[in-house]
């Protein structure tokens, strides 16, 4: 993993933290996603196993969450009501992909869910 | 109920440790026509919630090394803060091509190659 190979002799300086802590909470701010695919790579550098590096990561990334959702809405970004029901989908869908996690991981899976990605990705770059 | 199955797909995707928002997010934009923006702030507040229990539980069982991330929150913070501000001013537009061409990043570090079992995280 590039990201976390080089994060890797950084992240256990002080420095390493300073940058590691500004670029997760950057994405985090800037896109409002996606830091834990910055920190659990970064974190498995630093010997935690993919099960304790996502539940770390998801410590650290929650209050940064918490902080840029209050952010949002003061700054005016409009959210309609639907958001209660794409968060219930996303709570009883975390469950049942924790549930699967480790069953339905391979890597043509990932490849699969890595094209769309940058399909979605190009769609929105044009 | 396109909002429920926007997040409930997300969800599954996030439970499995393979993103969450970068699938939410581009499902509310480019399906259901919700701009950038509202499609941020959307992604962050359903899944607060979530988040919230699945850090207790995993608090509870001590899969959180504190320690690693503690020095590091003070400085998360500030970046959040710098995110945010430009989120916030930045031209819907331009916003949407950043997310873009940050999906298309993530796909490429994510992409298995060979011999690691996984990939992606």
């Amino acid at each position: 993993m590039n990201a976390g190979s080089k994060v890797r002799k950084a992240l256990s300086s002080k420095r390493g933290k300073v940058f590691f802590g500004l670029l997760t909470g950057l994405v985090n701010g800037l896109f409002a996603s996606g830091g834990g695919l910055i920190a659990v790579p970064a974190l498995k550098t630093q010997g935690l196993d993919q099960q304790k590096a996502q539940a770390t990561a998801l410590g650290f990334i929650l209050p940064l969450s918490a902080l840029s959702a209050a952010g949002y809405v003061l700054g005016g970004a409009g959210f309609p009501q639907g958001w209660l029901f794409a968060a219930a989908g996303a709570t009883i869908g975390g469950i049942a992909g924790a549930w699967l996690l480790g069953k339905l991981k391979n890597d043509w899976l990932n490849r699969i869910f890595c094209a769309v990605m940058v399909y979605a990705g190009v769609r929105m770059l044009l | 109920m396109s909002f429920f199955l926007a997040g409930l797909f997300s969800g599954v995707v996030s439970g499995a440790g393979l993103g969450g928002g970068t699938v939410l997010i581009p499902f509310l934009t480019l399906l259901l026509d919700t701009p950038q923006k509202d499609a941020q702030t959307i992604n962050l507040l359903a899944y607060l919630p979530a988040a919230a229990v699945a850090v207790l539980l995993h608090a509870k069982k001590r899969r959180i090394a504190w320690q690693l991330i503690r020095p590091a929150l003070l400085w998360g913070i500030l970046g959040a803060a710098a995110g945010l501000a430009l989120a916030l001013v930045a031209p819907p537009k331009l916003l949407k091509r950043l997310f873009g061409a940050f999906l298309i990043g993530l796909a490429i570090a994510q992409w298995p190659r060979g011999n690691k079992k996984g990939g992606g995280a």
